[in-house]
């Protein structure tokens, strides 16, 4: 840092945004640094820091000294320690992909209208992984460097194509004993068509599943027909048995929601207590897949799902101060991206994108993508965001001129808009949302769901970490670090 | 249209740069024509037709928000200055060995 350190004795700014938060608070300006730290000040401070009008000695100084958002030149170079905390928060892009996402089928029994992922009726042939395909991308996944691997199966239905599932486990499971990868596998699922035999095989391999429950069984129901009117049932009881063979934690469960789960959150939040579950994910629809020619029924405004967030949030605080523990999973991510100097791993929340240089997606035909989204975009008539195929090795797959235009727009701190953004720290670039939305990979900041979506709950997150009560700030802090809030210690103790 | 802001600004005061950025930040509710004839700019602020939270803002609100942009992003654009070459500098060093 030879070059900015200049010798007059007084302070120096380093880099940093700002943003003008809403409330009565007299400190509504968060600044945050690309270290991921941050500090509110009121808008006076901001100004008597640029003008180089802060006294030394005084508490501001010195958290502004301490945070990285100042120093002193000749008497401390922080480029060492700030480039250290900046490659943790990166270390992502030190690894290669570690997501590696198998499409063994799109037959489905269920008949969503907002599917976020493309199916096929059970009846009919043709859209199941083969088998030299899947070997094929097994192959492509251990040419990642990444030394934890999350191999997950998607469909479709996924335990509809069992026998393949199979048979990729078995083969990432021999490879890997030359290997000696981290390796988990999920198999992401309705339950509906859980066997003795596949509960056997996922006690024996360690399999975690992951399921949908929108909700009670009216709306779970109403969101996910089939033919015989009974998925709510049948998912719980899905959860049931994998519970009892495989450990209550074995399985998690998402949700989705259409405009009427809105109306909701509170039956929602009471269905996840009922059932026992430690962990919801409130998220909203995507533009992808069937959901976007069902948008007009069942899509609803961001701001909309901001506000029933908001009001989600609010009642999983209070829960969990009567000592329920239940966190929202997107809150943790985000909590996490704040509050800790690592990187939360979701690969939407990354920047550069997770896109690829996180995830492959290898789909029932043989062709690989960079996200689940990019595979789902195939609805729309789009396969302009393919990577190749399962036979080309994974150099020859991220180096494809597809992933030179996506990047070109994956860089958050280099997009308009967010490269002014106090939140573009935590939060990260999604072009292929942006492609799906506005038809362009950057996109327009102003017009963007993305952008909506995440500034409304990061705004909302540091509003409560500034004002939230003890009991407040106490929940959050026991879903970052995934303890119960009886043992959170209260404000003050340093035992 | 409903009504439409006009605001005349000295280039010394605030760059193109800046006058592009705080047009940039409210377009979801105004679109912002920009002028510049030598040292003056001048910006023609309307509602965004697609936008429903725009009728709720009446003239002065708009100046008042805008100027706040404007006058944020010239802090921005300062601190941007002052640190120019830092960021390049920490990318540069914590990301070094870094490809595929």
């Amino acid at each position: 840092m030879g070059s900015v350190i200049a010798t007059d004795g007084s302070y120096r700014l380093l880099p940093f945004r700002f943003m003008r938060l809403n409330g009565d608070s007299t400190k509504n300006v968060l600044i945050t640094g690309d270290t991921g730290e941050h500090l509110f000040i009121s808008d006076p401070q901001l100004r008597e820091l640029l003008s180089k009008r802060l006294r030394p000695g005084t508490s501001l100084y010195k958290d502004l000294l301490a945070r990285h958002f100042i120093y002193e030149p000749g008497r401390h170079d922080p480029l060492p320690e700030m480039a250290a905390q900046y490659r943790s928060r990166k270390d992502f892009l030190l690894q290669g992909p570690a997501l590696h996402l198998f499409v063994v089928t799109l037959h489905c029994n269920h008949t969503c209208q907002y599917c976020q992922v493309s199916r096929a009726p059970l009846a009919g042939g043709g859209h199941d992984l083969s088998e030299q395909d899947a070997m094929a991308a097994v192959e492509r996944l251990f040419e990642s460097a990444s030394p934890t691997l999350t191999v997950e199966f998607q469909g479709g239905e996924p335990l509809l194509a069992f026998e393949r599932i199979r048979q990729i486990i078995e083969r990432v499971v021999e490879q890997n004993e030359t290997e000696q990868r981290d390796i988990q596998f999920v198999i992401t699922s309705t339950l509906h068509h859980l066997t003795d035999e596949i509960l056997d095989f996922a006690q024996e391999h360690r399999i975690q599943f992951s399921t949908s429950l929108d909700g009670p069984a009216a709306l779970h129901n109403a969101n996910r027909p089939t033919p015989t009117r009974d998925s709510y049932a049948r998912t719980l009881e899905g959860i049931h048995r994998v519970r009892e063979r495989l450990g209550h934690d074995a399985v998690s469960a998402l949700t989705t929601l259409t405009a009427k789960s809105l109306e909701q959150p509170r039956a929602i939040i009471d269905e996840y207590v009922k059932e026992g579950f430690s962990s919801i994910s409130l998220r909203p629809l995507s533009p992808y897949g069937f959901a976007s020619k069902s948008a007009q029924r069942l899509d609803y405004p961001m701001e909309r799902y901001v506000r029933f967030y908001k009001e989600a949030l609010a009642y999983l605080l209070e829960l969990n101060q009567q000592g329920i523990y239940l966190s929202e999973g997107y809150t943790a991510l985000l909590l996490n991206n704040v509050l800790t100097p690592f990187s939360s791993g979701y690969v939407d929340l990354r920047s550069p994108m997770g896109a690829g240089i996180g995830a492959l997606v290898y789909n029932y035909d043989g062709y690989v993508y960079p996200s689940d989204e990019a595979r789902m975009l195939l609805e729309m008539g789009e396969d302009g965001l393919r990577l190749g195929t399962v036979r080309q090795p994974l150099r020859e797959l991220l180096n494809a001129p597809v992933m030179s235009l996506l990047l070109e727009a994956g860089i958050a701190e280099a997009l308009p808009g967010c490269s002014d953004c106090a939140l573009v720290p935590y939060c990260g670039a999604d072009p292929v949302e942006h492609f799906a939305r506005q038809g362009d990979p950057i996109g327009h900041r102003a017009f963007s769901s993305f952008c909506e979506k995440n500034m409304g709950l990061l705004q909302h997150l540091f509003g409560l970490l500034r004002n939230g009560d003890e009991s407040t700030q106490r929940v959050l802090l026991s879903w970052l670090t995934r303890r119960s809030f009886a043992d959170i210690p209260h404000v003050g103790y340093r035992g | 249209m409903a009504w439409q802001v006009i605001l005349q600004l000295d280039e010394q005061a605030y760059s193109p740069g800046v006058v592009q950025r705080a047009a940039y930040s409210i377009a979801r509710d105004f679109v912002t024509e920009v002028r510049m004839q030598g040292q003056r700019t001048t910006l023609l602020v309307t509602p965004n037709p697609t936008s429903a939270n725009a009728a709720t803002f009446c003239p002065e609100q708009v100046k008042s928000l805008l100027l706040q942009q404007l006058n944020d992003f010239v802090l921005r654009e300062r601190i941007q200055q002052e640190t120019a070459g830092i960021r390049e500098a920490l990318i540069r060093t914590a990301l070094v060995g870094c490809s595929y």
